[in-house]
C-alpha cells in the first residue's frame, strides 16, 4: 500500500474541503440549539454532508421520520451509482467491506474513481477512514468556533444554499442536460404553488415519476460503465 | 428532542444512505441492465440539485420573500465563481460571506 505520507498528500484536497465544511455543519448545529454532542455523533453515524446540512433545519423544525427517510433517499440518490466503478477496491473482511461502502461520499468517490493512484483495497480503506476523520474533526472545530461568534450574526446557513448551488453547477456542467434543469424548476414551481407544506417531498416524487415515464430513445443510452 | 430521537434520526439517515451506497455492490446487474434506472441515474441528480438549490433559497415561501434579493445575489456569486474557478470551497465561502454581508448590513453594502 501507499506510505502514510502518501496517503495524507493523496487525501489533502478532501481535507481542505472537509475541515471547513464540517466546521460549518458544527456551527449551524450549535446555532440551531440542537443537543451539542449529536453533531459529531451524526458525522460519525451518518457521514453525508448535504443531508447533514439539510437535517439541521429539518430536525430543528421537528420533521417526522418518514419525511427524513425520503429526504435522505432523494438527496443521496446519486450515491446509488458510485459503487459500480469501485468494485475492484472492495475489501475482503466483513467490517472493512461495510465500512468502505459506508464511506463512499461524493469526494471519496471522485478520489477513488478518478485519480488512478489508489489500486488496492487496503489503501482505499485508509482513504475512507482519513476522509471521515477530517469531516468529524471539522465538525468539532465548528462547534468550538460557534461559541465565539457574535450573537445576532445572521446568514451562516446560506452555506447550505451555496453547497447545493455548487453541486447543481457541477451536475449541469458535467451533463449539459437542460431538460432535467427545466424539470427541476418546473417541479419546484408546481410544488411551491400547490403543495408548499410538502414542497421537497412533492417536488422530488414528481421528478422521479416524470423521469420514469418520460419516453426516451433507447439507442442513445451509453452502455453501463461497470 | 431526546437522545432517542437523535439516535433514531441518525440511524434513518445513515441507514438509507448506506443502503444507497451498498446497492450497486449487491445488485450490479440490475443497475447495469435496467434502462430506466440508467435514465434516472443520469437525469435525476441534475434535476434534484436544481430543486434542492431552489428549496434552500426558499422559493416555497413565495408569499414572504424577505431576503429574496440577497439570496439571488449570493447564489449568482456562487454560480459564477464555481463556473470560473471550479473550487467548491472558495465558491461556498465567498457566497456565504457575501450573503452575510448583505443580511447583516455590513459597511459599504
Amino acid at each position: 500500500m501507499t506510505s502514510k505520507r502518501g496517503l495524507v498528500s493523496l487525501t489533502l484536497p478532501v481535507m481542505m474541503g472537509y475541515l471547513p465544511l464540517g466546521a460549518v455543519f458544527g456551527v449551524l448545529w450549535v446555532d440551531a440549539g440542537l443537543t451539542w454532542y449529536w453533531a459529531p455523533l451524526m458525522s460519525v453515524l451518518v457521514y453525508a454532508g448535504a443531508m447533514q446540512y439539510l437535517a439541521v433545519g429539518l430536525l430543528a423544525a421537528g420533521i417526522g421520520w418518514i419525511d427524513l427517510a425520503v429526504a435522505s433517499l432523494l438527496v443521496n440518490f446519486r450515491h446509488l451509482f458510485y459503487g459500480l466503478s469501485l468494485y475492484h477496491l472492495l475489501p475482503k473482511g466483513v467490517i472493512g467491506r461495510n465500512y468502505f461502502i459506508f464511506g463512499i461520499t461524493d469526494e471519496t468517490y471522485s478520489l477513488l474513481s478518478a485519480s488512478g493512484r489508489v489500486k488496492d483495497p487496503e489503501t482505499a480503506l485508509w482513504v475512507v477512514l482519513l476522509n471521515q476523520s477530517y469531516w468529524v474533526l471539522g465538525t468539532l472545530t465548528g462547534m468550538a468556533l460557534a461559541r465565539g461568534l457574535p450573537p445576532g450574526l445572521q446568514g451562516l446557513d446560506f452555506a447550505l444554499t451555496a453547497l447545493f448551488t455548487v453541486l447543481a453547477v457541477e451536475q449541469i456542467r458535467a451533463k449539459k442536460d437542460w431538460g432535467a434543469v427545466a424539470l427541476g424548476v418546473a417541479a419546484a414551481a408546481v410544488a411551491g404553488i400547490w403543495v408548499s407544506d410538502y414542497f421537497l417531498l412533492a417536488a422530488s416524487v414528481m421528478l422521479v415519476l416524470v423521469l420514469l415515464a418520460w419516453p426516451e430513445r433507447k439507442q442513445k443510452e451509453k452502455p453501463a460503465h461497470v | 428532542m431526546s437522545d432517542f430521537d437523535y439516535l433514531q434520526a441518525s440511524l434513518i439517515m445513515g441507514g438509507v444512505t448506506f443502503a444507497l451506497r451498498a446497492f450497486p455492490f449487491v445488485a450490479r446487474g440490475f443497475i447495469a441492465h435496467h434502462h430506466r434506472i440508467q435514465v434516472l441515474g443520469r437525469r435525476l441528480p441534475v434535476a434534484m440539485m436544481v430543486l434542492l438549490t431552489l428549496y434552500a433559497v426558499g422559493v416555497h415561501h413565495w408569499g414572504s420573500p424577505a431576503d429574496g434579493r440577497d439570496q439571488l445575489i449570493a447564489v449568482a456569486v456562487v454560480a459564477v465563481l464555481q463556473l470560473w474557478r471550479r473550487q467548491a470551497l472558495t465558491s461556498i465561502l465567498a457566497g456565504t460571506l457575501v450573503y452575510m454581508a448583505l443580511v447583516n448590513g455590513w459597511p459599504g453594502l
